[in-house]
């Protein structure tokens, strides 16, 4: 039987308690995604706080406090088969003990791998996030491929903590938003991001001037520039525009 | 605002040529109104020469009185001149700070009147940006030579990282082409600051209140191609100054001729991109690796081989070493290996607990086995496929780059 979650880490985690504790499933799915079929057999899953926090009691015990943040970043990723590699990983800590970080095995390589991807994506939006001073607001919007939303807000709102902020994730409407007190994740309407004109800054131009007087031509490389800032990030990015 | 626009301009193009950009080895939480600097540092962008630009890199003025025959700034090349004010500095750095472009600021300057002038208005900056804007983040500032001791003390409580450029590597070329500087006043103060350094850190493990002086270190660079210094001498230079000042990197600068003098390569030389290159990588295994200068040239040999990276051409050498066994050799051991890294000796240290690992694993974990698998076996057994002898292995390597350019072009 296939259990189906409500798209939510407590769904899940309940989802995954179920499975081990409970009866095994054949599957963990979002009900979002779900594809049913005549032959498809599933249970929807309750969302249960307390069932989810003793799944990360028992990973937390059996496995390691880091296997939890190893999960959780794979959670956040745009990986389709994510709850099967999760359920792989646990399954496998749960007779083995502390296996997080292991490379080498089939059953740990492809979380500890979306979890790289994920951290990466992370790290590089640290840099790459761009704010425009909106009416004394910072705005920012970007698309990542990952839900990295809540993994980048506590970075910006200590960095910014006199700031108010906002950082708009366009391609899941939804929005980080910091109020010089504390930070928190809210859907956000198109329309409100849209009011967010896109009038030029002073020191945009200025930005983009210093950014094209500082590379040296004679060691003009292209291909490894796009190898840190592929295109697919770029439209979001002030140099790279207009 | 064009007239600032302007400046911004020259400013930058005059400090281009130093490639320091990092912004790593410092971690801290929003002390002042804003800031923070994250140990691993963070990169903001890529230049189209593929370089990371991390720091705002600027000078305070290009207006020199000293004549270094190698730099874009000498007093004798006609250029456009210009002087930020320490408040266009911190201001021009907090407005960008603000919008994420720079992760902090890295301030030089050409030698502006005399250096102890120069090195007070660089204060003055930093002072604004710290404590007018309450800037937390990360300042890296450029140690003018002959700076007083005061000034220079003074400097290394405002900015995280201070670099002193040597620029060349023996008092002979110095006296060649930047007859004004010396090697002595280029190391005094680096071994000044290194003992204030370890004070500091003395001091603060007993005061936590203490505060930081150079928190990132020193790090300095040397230009590679404008002398006749060959690497065997740039390398151990590099060495000592690790060994005895404690630096955290060593930056090598492929000269780009920007001027044209019988004493320097002509102006339409290209750039030794691939020296530099093996230079960043021989610089790695000093730091990483525990490899020393003397085992990977020597007075025969004096400058790296343009087709093999240092490390293989060091196993080449030593091929009697090989192969290792995956399974049982020490992380030391594995280190040596082509292909293996620090990150990839650590987790085969770490994983072969679990289970004995075969061929596989290795590439899951990442080492690059087409260098590696010449020089290791897993459990016994042998995946090269010929003979363990450079001649072959560099025959099948070369085979290899060929085919991979081929498919390039």
């Amino acid at each position: 039987m296939d259990y189906l979650y409500d798209g939510t880490y407590t769904g899940f985690m309940t989802s995954l308690y179920l499975h081990f504790k409970y009866r095994e499933s054949t599957g963990i799915y979002s009900k979002k995604f779900y594809q049913e079929s005549l032959t498809s057999n599933y249970k929807i899953v309750k969302t249960n706080e307390d069932l989810s926090q003793k799944m990360e009691g028992l990973i937390r015990d059996k496995i390691s406090s880091r296997a939890l943040k190893l999960i959780y970043y794979s959670f956040l990723s745009n990986e389709e088969k994510k709850e099967m590699f999760i359920i792989k990983f646990v399954k496998l800590g749960l007779i083995k003990g502390n296996i997080t970080g292991l490379y080498s095995h089939e059953d740990t390589f492809p979380l500890q791998k979306i979890y790289d991807k994920v951290s990466k994506e992370k790290h590089r939006f640290l840099g790459i996030i761009r704010f425009k001073d909106i009416n004394g607001v910072l705005f920012s919007k970007y698309s990542p491929d990952h839900d990295i939303t809540e993994l980048i807000m506590p970075h910006f709102s200590d960095r910014y903590k006199n700031e108010n902020l906002i950082i708009f994730d366009e391609k899941r409407l939804k929005a980080g938003t910091y109020n010089k007190n504390e930070w928190y994740l809210s859907k956000i309407d198109k329309r409100i991001y849209d009011k967010f004109k896109d009038e030029e800054e002073i020191y945009e131009k200025m930005w983009r001037e210093y950014f094209n007087s500082i590379s040296i031509d004679d060691r003009k490389n292209l291909k490894a520039q796009f190898q840190f800032v592929p295109y697919r990030y770029r439209k979001n990015i002030t140099e790279f525009n207009k | 605002m064009d007239n600032l626009i302007t400046k911004l301009k020259i400013l930058a193009e005059g400090a281009k040529y130093d490639v320091s950009c990092s912004s790593s080895g410092v971690e801290r939480k929003n002390k002042g109104k804003i800031g923070s600097s994250r140990s691993f540092g963070i990169c903001h962008t890529w230049s189209s020469d593929g370089r990371c630009i991390s720091l705002l890199k600027v000078l305070m003025s290009n207006n020199c009185i000293y004549d270094c025959t190698y730099c874009i700034n000498r007093v004798s090349n006609d250029i456009k001149r210009a002087s930020f004010s320490p408040e266009e500095i911190a201001k021009l750095t907090f407005e960008f700070y603000r919008r994420n472009y720079i992760e902090g600021l890295f301030l030089s300057s050409a030698v502006e009147k005399n250096p102890d002038y120069t090195s007070e208005n660089i204060c003055k900056a930093l002072e604004i940006l710290r404590f007018k804007y309450g800037f937390s983040g990360y300042i890296h500032v450029k140690g003018i030579p002959n700076t007083s001791k005061d000034l220079m003390n003074k400097l290394g409580f405002l900015a995280d990282r201070l670099s002193i450029n040597i620029e060349l590597p023996s008092e002979k070329s110095l006296k060649l082409l930047a007859p004004q500087k010396k090697t002595k006043t280029l190391l005094l103060p680096m071994r000044d600051l290194n003992n204030k350094i370890m004070e500091n850190r003395d001091e603060r493990s007993r005061y936590k209140k203490a505060k930081k002086f150079l928190p990132a270190g020193q790090t300095t660079q040397m230009i590679v191609g404008a002398s006749q210094d060959s690497d065997y001498q740039l390398l151990k230079t590099s060495q000592i100054l690790y060994d005895k000042f404690s630096l955290k990197r060593v930056f090598y600068s492929a000269y780009i001729p920007v001027v044209e003098n019988s004493l320097l390569p002509a102006v339409n030389t290209k750039p030794p991109l691939k020296r530099e290159h093996r230079l960043y990588q021989a610089d790695w295994l000093l730091r990483f690796y525990n490899f020393r200068a003397d085992e990977l040239l020597s007075e025969e040999i004096r400058n790296f081989d343009l087709e093999f990276d240092p490390k293989i051409n060091w196993a080449f050498n030593n091929i009697g070493q090989f192969p290792k066994e995956i399974n049982k050799v020490s992380y030391d051991e594995l280190l040596r290996i082509p292909g293996i890294g620090p990150k990839s000796a650590g987790r085969i240290v770490k994983e072969r607990k679990f289970f004995p690992l075969n061929y596989d694993n290795l590439k899951r974990i990442g080492v690059v086995l087409k260098r590696a698998k010449y020089f290791i076996t897993c459990s016994g057994k042998y995946y090269g496929g010929i003979d363990i002898s450079p001649e072959l292995i560099k025959y099948k390597l070369g085979e290899m780059e060929n085919s991979r350019q081929i498919s390039f072009f």
